[in-house]
């Protein structure tokens, strides 16, 4: 299957949160249907994996100026993913259709993923020993389906296809709020952001100026754990220039050794 | 005092020759534990971790035999932590009570020595001479430095990372890269230092770290004459 990828678009939504009731919902069944857990026990026992997709709210000045904004917490399915990169354990996966999903089942639950995630995404459960986070409702998508967030949207501020699809989409309506509000509109994650992540699965459309208010780093990166790659790409370098400096000085001294025999043997001649 | 030049002299202390063997020992397990979870091109140590494990755990798929292996690898790499930590305690408190006698500091402070001090390699290691050096050359005391200051970062970002929930996320993530960066350096001074150490220029250096810890008078005269004078004055 091609690459699909989600756009949520600030700008149409309402705040209903059916998107993140719709994803709890398909989370118990998965429940169900996976863990083996009875049905109502699924539906009723909140665990923390259900949430995949949560609401972050940060109110910025004071009343009567007061301005609240509820940021969309979710996985950005990084072209990149650094969790995927850092697990040691082969846990995470990247699936054709670019979802970036956690096999539970495999995971030991070191929390590497955390470290690496710039969106601080990966959450770990004590009781499971295991981290998990949005899968992009990969088995739904790969049977034709929409994701459960995207199916439960009313106003269409969420929307998912393919990356043509999703960005002629977004190319569109982006024309259509600049000329509305005469102001700068972003598709957060529709190009590369840096080398850290790539491109995202997950576009924003937001206002450009607030994308601060709304906490969308320019350069969502981990610094730690962009010189730990930048060590592990250099190792190889460093450890074939130390074994090519040993072998070749080794080679050195045994020339320099048979010159000094011969000498030496010259002398006494 | 009088020095017969077929004396013995005490090169490596008992304690000294016993804690070196075991940190060989406790490096091959802190590696092979280290690099799988490092990098998966080294994931076929997790494998072969996993395997004999998965027999009785039940796993069958690859996938599956390979998160057995790491989850064994994390959990030797921490035993190791712990045997490396009950032998290194006492070691180190032994060590710092002869601070004094350490030679590992320099000569001489200051620009020029430094300078001389990679003449003096240059002399060893290229020329093949003996220059007037004490019982360490300026390579082998900054190996010294490095490698004492980087088992020190390695056990603190460790215990970090073994002790998670004490810590922020930005500090664990800090903790994990110094962690895995200085693993590299080391390994990188490993192959250099292991390199020289079993050198035939370092004949005696190698037998006295292994077997008698000694070397003879003779031998430290023509070779460590910094050395042989303190000797000679005490
Ligand atoms: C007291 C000493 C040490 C402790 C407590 C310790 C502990 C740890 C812990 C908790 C981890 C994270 C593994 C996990 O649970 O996922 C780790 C990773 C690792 N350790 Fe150690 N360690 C110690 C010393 C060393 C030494 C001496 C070496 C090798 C020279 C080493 C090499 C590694 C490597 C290569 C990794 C993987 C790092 C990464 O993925 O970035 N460790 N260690």
């Amino acid at each position: 299957m091609s690459k699909n990828i989600i756009c949520y678009d600030s700008m149409s939504c309402i705040r209903c949160y059916a998107c993140m009731t719709n994803c709890a919902i398909e989370n118990s069944t998965r429940q169900f249907r996976d863990k083996g857990y009875k049905y109502e026990a699924s539906v009723n026992e909140p665990k923390e994996s259900k949430f995949y997709l949560t609401p972050l709210t940060y109110e910025y000045g004071k009343y009567p100026e007061a301005q609240k904004i509820t940021k969309f917490h979710h996985c950005n399915h990084c072209e990149n993913a650094p969790c995927k990169q850092i697990c040691p354990a082969g846990a995470i996966e990247q699936r054709k259709s670019g979802a970036v999903v956690i096999h539970e089942n495999v995971c030991v639950g070191c929390r590497s993923c955390i470290d690496a995630c710039p969106y601080n995404v990966p959450k770990y459960s004590k009781e499971t020993n295991k981290t998990s986070k949005c899968i992009l409702c990969h088995d739904r998508i790969e049977n034709g389906l929409k994701q459960a967030c995207v199916e439960g949207c009313p106003t269409g501020a969420l929307f998912s296809g393919s990356i043509q699809e999703v960005e002629q989409e977004i190319v569109k309506r982006i024309a259509i709020y600049k000329d509305t509000y005469n102001e700068e509109f972003v598709a957060y994650g529709l190009d590369k952001i840096n080398n850290y992540v790539g491109k995202l699965g997950w576009v924003t459309i937001i206002p450009k100026k607030e994308m601060n208010l709304y906490k969308l780093p320019e350069n969502p990166r981990s610094n730690a754990i962009a010189l730990r790659n930048f060590a592990k790409a250099s190792a190889p370098f460093l450890i074939g220039g130390a074994l090519a400096a040993t072998a070749g000085h080794f080679i050195y001294w045994l020339a320099k050794r048979k010159e000094v025999v011969a000498e030496k043997e010259h002398k006494e001649e | 005092m009088t020095h017969n030049t077929n004396q013995k002299i005490e090169v490596f202390n008992q304690i000294i020759i016993w804690y070196h063997k075991h940190i060989i020992h406790f490096m091959i397990f802190f590696i092979i534990t280290g690099l799988p979870i490092l990098s998966n091109k080294f994931s076929f140590l997790a494998y072969i971790f996993g395997i004999p494990v998965s027999l009785f755990a039940g796993a069958n798929t690859s996938a599956e035999i390979l998160s057995i292996g790491i989850q064994v690898a994390r959990i030797f790499h921490r035993v190791t932590a712990l045997f490396f930590l009950l032998t290194t305690i006492p070691f180190v408190i032994v060590m710092l009570k002869d601070i004094s006698s350490w030679q590992i500091w320099p000569e001489k402070w200051g620009i020029k020595p430094f300078f001389n001090g990679f003449s003096d390699l240059y002399k060893t290691y290229i020329k093949f001479e003996h220059p007037e050096i004490g019982k360490y050359n300026m390579g082998q005391k900054l190996f010294a430095w490095f490698i004492i200051f980087s088992m020190i970062v390695m056990t603190i970002t460790g215990l970090m990372l073994t002790f998670r929930d004490s810590y922020t996320l930005e500090a664990l993530q800090w903790a994990k890269s110094l962690h895995g960066t200085f693993f590299i350096l080391i390994i990188f001074f490993l192959i250099i230092h292991m390199y020289i150490g079993t050198h035939p220029i370092n004949r005696c250096g190698l037998k006295a770290i292994f077997r008698t810890g000694e070397a003879d008078l003779e031998h430290i005269k023509e070779k460590h004459p910094k050395w042989y004078k303190k000797i000679v004055k005490s």
